[in-house]
């Protein structure tokens, strides 16, 4: 359905990120913990990147929570005031439009906005709207086959719809992010690209990445040597291989273990960092299309 | 065999209740078990249930003990605070014999404390819930399947006994996503010929009451009632070992507790201290049994709490004076550490060592 493309590294596509991207999805697909992967992975990359938590539903596990690893990520965090306290007052911070505006005039900054879950946390970027399509963005809908009440394709596009209503803004592209936390197979990453395939077609959006627990590195990706054997290669080697030309493959070898190529690989959280966040890290492969089509 | 779906705690209780034939449910917002009752209140219309945000949880309460009485499956769900306003309704209840399954999604306290989870009402739910001398049936679920089972089981438990039952769980197994395997959906549902669910003149009417003017009567009520508590002591008694077998120390901690208990269990032997876990899933009754039965081979025990110090009370009353039983607890919404925990295992073993 998909093919895999050659091109775009990884600081190339981060580097034609527009400043404004925004992270929705339904509520408990992963977003925060993509979010958080995304910040890192940019920083990285050189931009200039600051998070803004606007999750007013969930009381606990915001990105707010995550302050001190943000920090250390070289990345900014607007969060709201009263983040963090016993306080759960739905409130945002004052900054956020300036910081809209701020990342439109000057394009090395990047504001990665984290919404909350389903309509109701999308409900705040409705708010924003306004500002927001006064320059171009990038709203990511971020997709989980195994999220109870997202397990279908048709459910998690009426969801899609749902929260774009709210948002008063359209999603650009999908990241599938199919996953059972620590529990995480095989089975559930192939049932998760064939879903967000699925989904791609029905939304008439692409995929622009597709998501694996770092513990499944070795099972996923391999390199081709030049003797045309594959080895895998392991997350702490992957920082090898980030930004090196690909190899294409054709639409119809369906994706299995053995037989998938390192792409761009754009974010090896270390194992601390995993730990940080959750039970299992994420490492992202980008499935990129060229212009000039399959 | 069902599909494995990733589902919040609170989610996961809402959902299996429901397939347990639970088809009322009257609550009332309160951080961090909101999302029970927006569960509920998106599911029971399509099915034909109801669902009722009350004006208080008191009146909530209330409305969960007019349905029980009229015979049907009904719940309610809060946290901390809101369960002391229940109090009066649950003793109520339990006078009238009336069955009901209520969630206390713990936070901490006392008073309006914090929204982080604690343990804290291991007191209140398991001696003086409400007013008078009664018993409810407890559970502790620890992860977000066992939440799920306990609850899809605990209507049978309250139907079969006609004794109310509470989910005691808290903040962090609330708000948690873990995988889950639903429960089938329930179709035969016990029949309750006591239930005032209308006579049409074939039977007496029922009366769901719990006021007794005549002294004898009111005594003879609590007798047979208390009757009934022996008998869930005797069958209904629940907890999960870990590593007990050759253990010469036991932790003993519930709910999220015992995750991280857990935890420091498997590091304390990896330092070669022959430790065990013992998690009770019932909180009343209490699994003395499983706890005496560890007795003749132990040295020692730790009771691990979110709280103050609650169930450790319980640990001594079963070990009787026969060893040692510590305590270690965070509270105020501050979860422990498994090392904080490994640190108090080796307190518990280094004191033994030295005497």
């Amino acid at each position: 359905m998909k093919t895999l493309y050659v091109g775009t590294t990884a600081y190339e596509y981060v580097a034609g990120l527009p400043s404004v991207v925004i992270v929705c999805g339904h509520y408990g697909v992963g977003k925060t913990n993509f979010s958080l992967n995304l910040a890192e992975l940019c920083a990285r990359m050189g931009r200039a990147v600051t998070l803004v938590d606007v999750d007013v539903v969930n009381p606990y596990f915001r990105t707010s929570d995550f302050d001190e690893l943000i920090e250390k990520l070289g990345v900014k965090l607007i969060a709201p005031e009263l983040a963090k306290t016993a306080l759960d007052v739905p409130s945002l911070s004052g900054r956020i439009e300036s910081a809209i505006i701020e990342a439109q005039r000057d394009p090395h900054h990047l504001l990665i906005i984290d919404a909350g879950g389903d309509d109701v946390g999308a409900t705040v970027l409705g708010r924003f709207a306004p500002v927001i399509v006064k320059a171009p963005y990038e709203m990511f809908y971020v997709i989980n086959a195994c999220r109870d009440g997202s397990t279908t394709p048709s459910d998690t596009l009426m969801l899609m719809r749902e929260i774009e209503s709210m948002a008063r803004l359209r999603v650009t592209s999908v990241i599938n992010n199919t996953h059972l936390k620590s529990f995480t197979e095989t089975a559930e990453i192939e049932r998760g690209i064939a879903y967000a395939d699925e989904f791609s077609s029905i939304s008439e959006l692409p995929v622009r990445m597709h998501t694996l627990p770092a513990f499944l590195f070795d099972q996923w990706l391999s390199v081709e040597t030049t003797s045309g054997s594959r080895t895998p290669i392991s997350s702490t080697d992957a920082e090898e291989y980030l930004g090196s030309p690909v190899s294409q493959k054709t639409d119809e070898t369906p994706l299995t273990p053995s037989n998938v190529t390192v792409l761009n690989t754009l974010c090896v959280p270390s194992v601390k960092f995993s730990t940080l966040m959750c039970d299992s890290g994420f490492v992202v492969q980008v499935y990129v299309q060229t212009p000039w089509g399959s | 065999m069902a599909e494995k779906v990733l589902m919040k705690g609170n989610e996961a209780l809402a959902a299996a209740a429901v397939r347990a034939g639970c088809r009322f449910f009257f609550g009332y917002p309160i951080t961090p078990q909101t999302e029970l009752a927006a569960y509920m209140s998106k599911v029971m219309p399509k099915i034909g249930g109801t669902f009722l945000q009350a004006e208080s949880e008191v009146s909530a309460i209330n409305m969960v003990y007019g349905a029980s009485a009229a015979g049907a499956r009904a719940m309610t769900s809060s946290s901390s605070p809101g369960i002391s306003l229940k109090a009066e309704g649950i003793s109520y209840m339990a006078g009238a014999d009336l069955p009901g399954v209520i969630i206390n999604v713990e936070r901490g306290g006392p008073g309006l404390g914090s929204i982080q989870p604690s343990q804290q009402d291991y007191w209140q739910a398991t001696r003086a819930m409400g007013h008078g001398d009664f018993h409810l049936i407890v559970y502790a679920p620890s992860t977000v399947q066992e939440m799920a089972d306990c609850v899809y089981n605990a209507f049978d438990v309250s139907d079969h006994y006609r004794v109310p039952v509470m989910l005691l769980c808290d903040g962090l197994l609330g708000q948690m996503m873990e995988p889950v395997v639903l429960p089938e959906e329930k179709t035969d549902l016990p029949a309750k010929p006591w239930a005032t669910d209308g006579h049409k003149n074939q039977r007496e009417h029922n009366v769901a009451n719990s006021l007794f003017l005549k002294s004898e009567i009111l005594e003879e009520k609590l007798n047979e009632r208390y009757e009934r508590y022996r008998q869930i002591e005797e069958h209904e008694q629940m907890s999960e070992g870990f590593l007990l077998d050759d253990a010469e120390y036991v932790v003993v901690a519930f709910g999220a507790s015992a995750r991280i208990a857990r935890s420091a269990v498997v590091k304390a032997r990896e330092e070669g201290i022959k430790v065990g876990l013992l998690r009770p899933i019932t909180l009343w009754p209490f699994p003395k049994d499983a706890i005496a039965s560890t007795i003749p081979h132990t040295k020692g025990y730790l009771s691990v709490e979110m709280n103050m110090g609650q169930m450790v009370d319980d640990v001594r009353l079963v070990v009787n004076g026969a060893r040692p039983v510590e305590f270690f607890g965070r509270t105020g919404g501050v979860i422990p550490t498994p090392d904080e925990v490994l640190a108090a295992i080796k307190r518990l073993a280094g004191e033994e060592g030295a005497k």
